[in-house]
């Protein structure tokens, strides 16, 4: 024991004295970001929080970027790229003037090295894995080139192949660390090298001055920031005084209620960025009465004024959602605006119809025992019905406690109880107790969201066989919209497929949209060239430019 | 010689228990009493948003202001009190009941009965009483009266531990031992001799295990294990309040001061309880 100790003193001792002046004094200016969460691991191969990408995605480089602003693929690590005819293939042609922060050469056997590793099922990839589809294998062609083949065609690949969790990493270094540990010695090609990762407590960067091969959109500024340390502010109500006093000059997921302070302090700024992917959703199970009822379903979006959720939830910082998709995603539609807007008027004349045509003793709508006349209940659902008479208008309600869901679940609990719909509200503890409630079954709504740029997501929450297929819907006609949109590589094609997969989301009214996501960053006003990629979380470090006293502002 | 001086003192006993437990006492009965007559009190609906808008600063129609969601804060606290009363008393009548039972079983019969119980009673100690519930609700699910149950559980070591060494006191004692000699049978001597020479201890501690309780389902409600986030709760509106505290101070102010008054309230009461017993 104490032996250990000494030794473990002694090696401590050694590796300071190695590590020379300049990693004791991290080089200025520096700045303090501040991250929502800790997550539950750093590593973009094995781990799937968004964030982790918050640093990483300026210390790993991709083989092709997105341009934030034009949407554009523009070349990253690949100089060019071409895909085969058939669509089952696409080769890379890599710069060749690019090592990675140990000095190793950055080259095809690199990129090879690195799809092992992501393609490895010892590795235990969350993400990344997923993210490059059917991929069947690759073949290095040579020194620089290298081709990926698939078994059938996937068009999501660059959108995939353009975000940090399929970064390129040193296989020297991969090779030094195991899966557990390389998350604490990342090494990429990026504009930012990791100098250390201390869990719950920070994770440092300085900037890679070698960095010569950035995408076109990366623009030095005049004054770059040398150190960026990240910390952990989980506390959302901390987060906007951590600017105010100077704990901090940069921050994500700032309240909505704090957001209006920031922006009215001069000496900071604010900074909302929309997120593609998902909305703040429920999903409603198909396979629970009452909502395995069409009209039902269709009813409790009529009877939701989201615009009043969006005013008291969300201060007014995120647009109002009407279908699957937020609006900055990918061949989001626009015609899903026309779906069900508030109308309490026209949510009881649905429920009359599937019905509930008596309210009882609490006000809470029921279906009458004996034979209602004049609806059409038995036509709807007539092997419930027996079981259903007399049931009061329940709704069970499974809520995450993250963006702000449980406040948005009573605010629906308050409108519908106006109409007579009583939702009941569970709320559980995280992400596993959220599948665990899914898989039981047990529930009419239940909230849970991804993000993305490519509209590939909605795949695995609405194909028949998907993981997450927690509305329990299946259909042929949906599942062939969103099958033959990951596998059309014609973009017309693909925003026709994905354009009628959301109308036919919407038609059978499958989720109730709440809000498109908007992240509220906040800084100090010495920070400036404030960017994030085209993911919406991930800041352009890079660009970032920082005023110090002596600039005379 | 003695005799003169313990006349002296338990004529003395009521005065001294007056003059400490009246004040609390008549303050927990205000506050049960306006939380039990709360749908008569509250002027609005505690769950559903008043039309008028969210964040109202006090004024006259709503004294207390309304939270972000626009629900009126004053009726939410009346309300709140139903909840978070409701969830410490079941979680003390959790704690004691077997509570009791272990440490009576276990100071009465003695031996391996008595080492067995208490090491599983230690083990459980170890752990931090909040800690404990936090595990328990890990394991058995959010929910009001999950919440009841596990705040119930973690404080039941102690109280085990405490009923022990009253019945293990009071077996030494001269009239137990009289019992015994004119043959009662055990239950008789536990049930008629011990317990009710103990009752005045238990009853202190259960005061000082249902403040706990009232601090430990607050906080587990604060956290949101509460199951059901608009059910309202003095934790829950803390949480809510918190959130706001620097838009809208109302919010958190009034149910954290009625928690404070209240765990002060039984704290007195159970301080001056035992006072009253080191007097004796």
């Amino acid at each position: 024991m104490n032996r250990l100790f000494i030794t473990a003193l002694v090696v401590l001792l050694f590796l300071a004295a190695c590590t020379g002046p300049e990693a004791n004094e991290p080089p200025g200016p520096r700045i303090v970001y501040g991250l929502s969460l800790m997550p539950s691991g750093f590593d973009p191969h094995i781990n799937a929080s968004a964030e982790l990408g918050i640093p990483l995605r300026s210390v790993y480089d991709t083989l092709v970027y997105r341009d934030p602003i034009t949407g554009e693929f523009v070349p990253g690590l690949a100089s060019h790229w071409e895909m085969s005819p058939d669509g089952l293939s696409y080769t890379f042609y890599l710069r060749e003037d690019v090592h990675f922060h140990d000095g190793t050469p950055f080259n095809a056997n690199a990129v090879a090295v690195n799809l092992d590793r992501i393609t490895a099922p010892e590795t235990g990839s969350q993400k990344a894995r997923f993210m490059l589809g059917p991929i069947s294998g690759y073949e290095v062609i040579d020194a620089y080139t290298i081709k990926l083949n698939f078994t059938e065609p996937y068009a999501p690949l660059l959108d995939s192949l353009s975000q940090v969790y399929l970064g390129i990493a040193s296989p020297a270094q991969l090779a030094q660390y195991d899966n557990a540990t390389y998350q604490f010695h990342q090494v990429g090609t990026g504009p930012y090298r990791m100098v250390e990762y201390v869990p719950g407590d920070r994770l440092v960067l300085t900037r890679n001055e070698d960095y010569l091969w950035g995408p076109s959109f990366y623009v030095a500024p005049e004054h770059p920031i040398q150190t960026i340390e990240f910390r952990f502010f989980e506390d959302p109500p901390t987060r906007a005084l951590a600017l105010e006093s100077g704990d901090a000059q940069i921050m994500g997921e700032i309240q909505p209620i704090d957001a209006q302070l920031l922006a009215g302090n001069p000496n900071l700024r604010l900074y909302p960025v929309p997120i593609p992917g998902q909305p703040l959703q429920f999903l409603m199970n198909t396979r629970r009465f009452p909502t395995d009822s069409h009209t039902v379903r269709q009813a409790l979006i009529y009877a939701t004024n989201r615009a009043a959720i969006v005013d008291a939830v969300f201060q007014r910082f995120s647009p109002v959602a009407y279908g699957p998709l937020s609006q900055v995603t990918d061949f989001y539609t626009p015609d899903v605006a026309g779906y069900y807007p508030y109308d309490p008027g026209q949510a009881q004349s649905l429920l009359f119809t599937a019905g509930f045509t008596e309210t009882n003793e609490d006000g809470i709508l029921v279906i009458p025992t004996g034979p209602a006349e004049g609806t059409e209940t038995p036509a709807l659902t007539p092997t419930a019905e027996p079981v259903t008479a007399g049931v009061p208008l329940e709704v069970t309600a499974i809520v995450p406690p993250w963006g702000l869901t449980p406040q948005v679940a009573q605010i629906l609990q308050s409108q519908w109880r106006t109409i007579g719909i009583d939702l009941r509200i569970r709320q559980v503890a995280g992400f596993s107790q959220l599948r665990e409630a899914a898989q039981s079954g047990d529930y009419n709504l239940i909230s849970l969201n991804f993000f993305g740029k490519d509209p590939d997501v909605l795949a695995q929450f609405f194909m028949t066989d998907a993981p997450l297929n927690w509305t329990g819907y299946s259909d042929f006609e949906l599942d062939t919209y969103l099958s033959e949109g990951a596998r059309q590589p014609d973009p017309a094609t693909r925003e026709s497929m994905y354009a009628a997969a959301q109308i036919r989301i919407m038609e059978q009214a499958l989720i109730l949209p709440i809000r498109d996501y908007i992240n509220l960053n906040g800084t100090t006003a010495t920070i400036q060239n404030v960017q994030f990629d085209s993911q919406g979380w991930f800041p352009l470090l890079y660009n970032f430019s920082i005023l110090t006293p002596g600039d005379g502002n | 010689m003695t005799e003169p001086d313990s006349v002296h003192r338990l004529l003395r006993r009521p005065h001294r228990q007056r003059r400490h437990y009246h004040a609390p006492l008549a303050v927990i009965m205000i506050i049960v009493l306006i939380t039990l007559l709360a749908p008569a009190l509250a002027p609005y609906d505690p769950r559903h948003a008043v039309s008028g808008g969210y964040l109202l600063p006090p004024s006259a129609e709503h004294i207390f202001g309304t939270d972000t969601l626009g629900r009126d804060v004053l009726s939410r606290t009346l309300w709140g009190g139903r909840q978070t009363l409701s969830t410490a008393l079941l979680a003390t009548a959790i704690t004691i009941i077997p509570g009791l039972l272990i440490g009576a079983v276990s100071g009465f019969t003695g031996h391996w009965v008595d080492r067995a119980m208490m090491a599983a009673m230690d083990t459980l100690l170890a752990f931090p009483n909040l800690l404990l519930a936090l595990v328990i609700i890990a394991l058995i699910g959010t929910g009001a009266n999950q919440v009841a149950l596990s705040v119930g559980m973690a404080g039941l070591p102690a109280f085990a531990r405490v009923a022990r060494a009253a019945v293990l006191d009071a077996r030494h004692r001269l009239y137990v031992q009289a019992a015994w000699a004119i043959g009662a049978p055990p239950h008789r001597v536990l049930i008629h001799h011990i317990l009710p020479n103990i009752m005045e201890t238990l009853l202190s501690f259960a005061a000082v295990s249902l403040s706990w309780a009232l601090l430990n389902g607050t906080a587990l409600f604060f956290l949101g294990f509460g199951g059901d986030p608009s059910i309202p709760d003095w934790g829950v509106m803390l949480n809510e309040g918190r959130a706001a505290f620097r838009v809208a101070p109302w919010i958190a102010l009034p149910p954290g001061m009625t928690i404070t008054l209240t765990v002060f309230a039984v704290n007195r009461i159970a301080d001056s309880w035992q006072d009253a017993l080191n007097g004796r």
